[in-house]
């Protein structure tokens, strides 16, 4: 087997791992929340570790002209989160785990549950938003799409949660 | 960005800030000792790293040693690997290929806590005795209904097996499928006593795409009457369109709140297992390092114990199992059988070979085949071996060759981005010709980047016939997750076709 070379614009660096570390760091926090709204508990940095280690793997044909790091590091977290989610399911009753140590309310549990439903579009856009806390162009830039139809997407997905919580804003 | 008086976006705002400012710090801050018994994931994120600055350091030398079959280490001193990795000596058992004996090990098993004899001489739980309350939540797409059962009065009963449901809507039975899911459950009756409820758990997938269901109310048959509690809510759809899948809610069943599994103990459960497995290699080299099993007792190694090494590779999993060499182990009791006498550390070599490709990062793993499964892991940073077997072998490809392989990788790339400019779409897992798009978009994906990730020589015929291993990055336009979960190799057979190329995808050589 003979690597021959990587496509238009891509370089094989030897990018050293100090580098990826220094670069990578300043997103860990946006990473680390993406990733607990998508798998609770120890599963969240089990996915940002899986999400770091391929990030690393594919660091070399990461290309500064298609976009920042941020939206490119957050697809990978995604990507990973779903494949956690094929691969492996809880085993133990888990009584109250939620992706984090919040305190929930009632009315907060209804909220999960609302969010639960939404598509997995609408639910992407409001878990960046809301609770990665990421503007509309970076979220754009992730999913691919005009700034204006991530704030159609919110929009809808703010109509539909009114709709299951009972319209009332708790 | 959302109109002031929309009072869902104050109440997500205000939520999430207290999800965010209750959540655990990220990973690579947090202290070692996330969870007992495991490498957290931060130490273990920058043993992997520190691995890999290793094997970029080390690349030129693995090729000098990859060429050297003789089955000596591909990983000379000098890579920061602390003594454990020494070279078999007088002070290490020497690695053999023993095969393994599955022996009987002797072992004691503790119940699981609570007893379920605890639960055993009380009567059925009737739907008077109790009172149900729900949590739940939806993590990447699927639901979770709670149920806490709570003991309204003094007298402690039970309950077993599984709950008789009933989803509802407005009182009517929805038509969702029910699935007992048993899997890591609780072995017995559940003793409901004050402060001690029964709980259940109830998570579904919401597959559903015929049309959407709802389900507001969930009722539980019992003895004497029923209970009923919040359901899901409504469904929406992850599953293929018009596909008419009915994902089955699974339904564990009754559980205590906490409860220990029972353990089964062998001789070895106290047994110390230390190694580093954090090394740099080459593809298909030879592999060794060294294991340190340390008792605090004197253990008699008599039936030897099997042992396992694992390696996760990017094509799957590679086990093998050998029994330990305990013929060889220098202590010997007074009866001549081989120990590990109390607290000294005895070393053992291991031997085997890389199984991934590379360049990757893969999970090494060693244990002890006892019912305790006492064992360590480690990353394997494998670079790339040596050339194998193909043409490539035999023949490199002179300066001429390689220029039009690059070529054609390049026309792959373009390819790609016609694709994308003219908006053409993806069917399947299929190319498909300009000419041959289906009439209308509604229901398929567009592309909306796609690019060459690299390139290896699969086959080679000519300059003017051959085929590539091409791993391509295909996003779709809307879709936050790259296309097939990232993972999209194809085998591109090229053609010189004039000036150009024909261009031929298959999903296998």
């Amino acid at each position: 087997m003979e690597a021959v070379l990587l496509g238009e614009g891509v370089t094989v660096t030897d990018g050293s791992a100090r580098d990826f570390t220094d670069w990578v760091e300043p997103h860990l926090p946006a990473m680390t929340r993406f990733a607990g709204r998508l798998l609770p508990g120890p599963d969240r940095d089990d996915l940002v570790q899986d999400a770091l280690v391929r990030a690393w793997r594919r660091w070399a044909t990461y290309d500064e002209g298609r976009g920042a790091p941020l939206p490119w590091l957050l697809a990978i977290v995604a990507d990973q989160g779903r494949r956690g989610r094929l691969r492996s399911r809880p085993a133990a009753l888990a009584w109250s785990e939620h992706g984090g140590a919040v305190e929930l309310t009632p009315a907060d549990v209804d909220l999960e549950r609302a969010l639960g439903a939404l598509t997995r579009r609408q639910r992407t856009a409001v878990d960046l938003y809301y609770f990665v806390d990421l503007d509309v162009a970076t979220i754009a830039a992730i999913m691919g799409c005009a700034p204006g139809t991530v704030k159609a997407t919110l929009s809808q997905a703010r109509a539909r949660l009114r709709e299951l919580v009972g319209g009332d804003d708790g | 960005m959302a109109e002031p008086e929309d009072p869902m976006d104050a109440r997500l705002r205000q939520y999430a800030g207290r999800w965010r400012d209750a959540a655990a710090p990220p990973p690579a801050v947090d202290a070692d000792g996330l969870r007992p018994g495991r490498r957290s994931a931060s130490s273990w994120w920058v043993a992997a790293v520190s691995a890999a600055a290793v094997a970029a350091v080390i690349v030129g030398g693995t090729q000098l040693v990859g060429n050297d079959r003789d089955g000596r280490p591909s990983d000379p001193a000098g890579t920061g690997q602390p003594t454990e990795t020494a070279k078999p000596g007088d002070d290490v058992v020497p690695w053999a290929a023993l095969p393994a004996t599955h022996p009987q090990l002797p072992t004691e098993t503790t119940p699981p806590s609570p007893d379920p004899a605890e639960a055993a001489g009380k009567p059925p739980c009737r739907a008077s005795d109790l009172r149900a309350a729900t949590s739940g939540g939806a993590a990447a797409g699927t639901h979770s209904v709670n149920v806490r059962l709570a003991l309204v009065g003094s007298s402690p009963c039970r309950l077993e097996g599984y709950p008789d449901l009933v989803l509802l809507d407005r009182g009517r039975p929805v038509d969702i499928p029910l699935r007992r899911d048993g899997a890591g459950a609780y072995p017995g009756p559940v003793l409901v006593a004050a402060g001690h409820p029964g709980v259940l758990r109830l998570s579904w997938s919401s597959d559903w795409c015929s049309a959407p269901v709802r389900n507001d109310s969930i009722r539980m048959a019992l003895p004497g009457g029923s209970l009923t509690f919040r359901g899901f809510g409504g469904s929406s759809c992850y599953g293929t369109p018009g596909s008419g899948s009915r994902a089955p809610v699974d339904v564990t069943p009754f559980q205590p709140l906490t409860w220990r599994d029972a353990a089964v103990r062998s001789p070895y459960a106290d047994l110390q297992v230390g190694a580093d497995l954090d090394l740099a290699v080459a593809a298909a080299a030879p592999l060794e390092f060294t294991i340190t099993l340390t008792s605090p007792t004197d253990l008699v190694l008599d039936p030897c114990p099997d042992y396992r090494i694992v390696q996760n590779a990017e094509d799957g999993e590679h086990q093998e199992a050998y029994a330990l060499n305990c013929a060889a182990v220098p202590h010997k009791d007074d009866q001549g059988r081989p120990y590990l006498p109390a607290g000294t550390p005895v070393r053992f070599a291991m031997r085997t070979t890389v199984a991934g490709q590379g360049p990757s990062m893969e999970k090494l793993g060693w244990t002890l085949d006892t019912a305790d499964q006492k064992g360590v892991a480690g990353t394997l940073t494998v670079s790339a071996g040596p050339a194998q077997t193909g043409p490539t072998t035999a023949a490199p490809l002179g300066p001429g060759d390689r220029r039009t392989v690059r070529s054609a990788v390049t026309a792959i790339q373009a390819y790609l981005d016609t694709w994308r400019r003219d908006g053409m779409f993806l069917a399947a897992r299929q190319y498909v010709e300009k000419d041959a798009q289906p009439p209308s978009a509604v229901g398929l994906p567009r592309l909306s980047s796609g690019k060459v990730l690299h390139a290896d020589l699969s086959s080679w015929e000519s300059a003017d016939h051959f085929t590539l291993e091409v791993a391509l990055d295909l996003h779709i336009v809307g879709d936050p997750l790259a296309w097939n979960d990232g993972e999209n190799d194809r085998f591109v057979t090229v053609t010189r076709d004039g000036g150009g190329f024909r261009l031929a995808f298959a999903t296998s050589p």
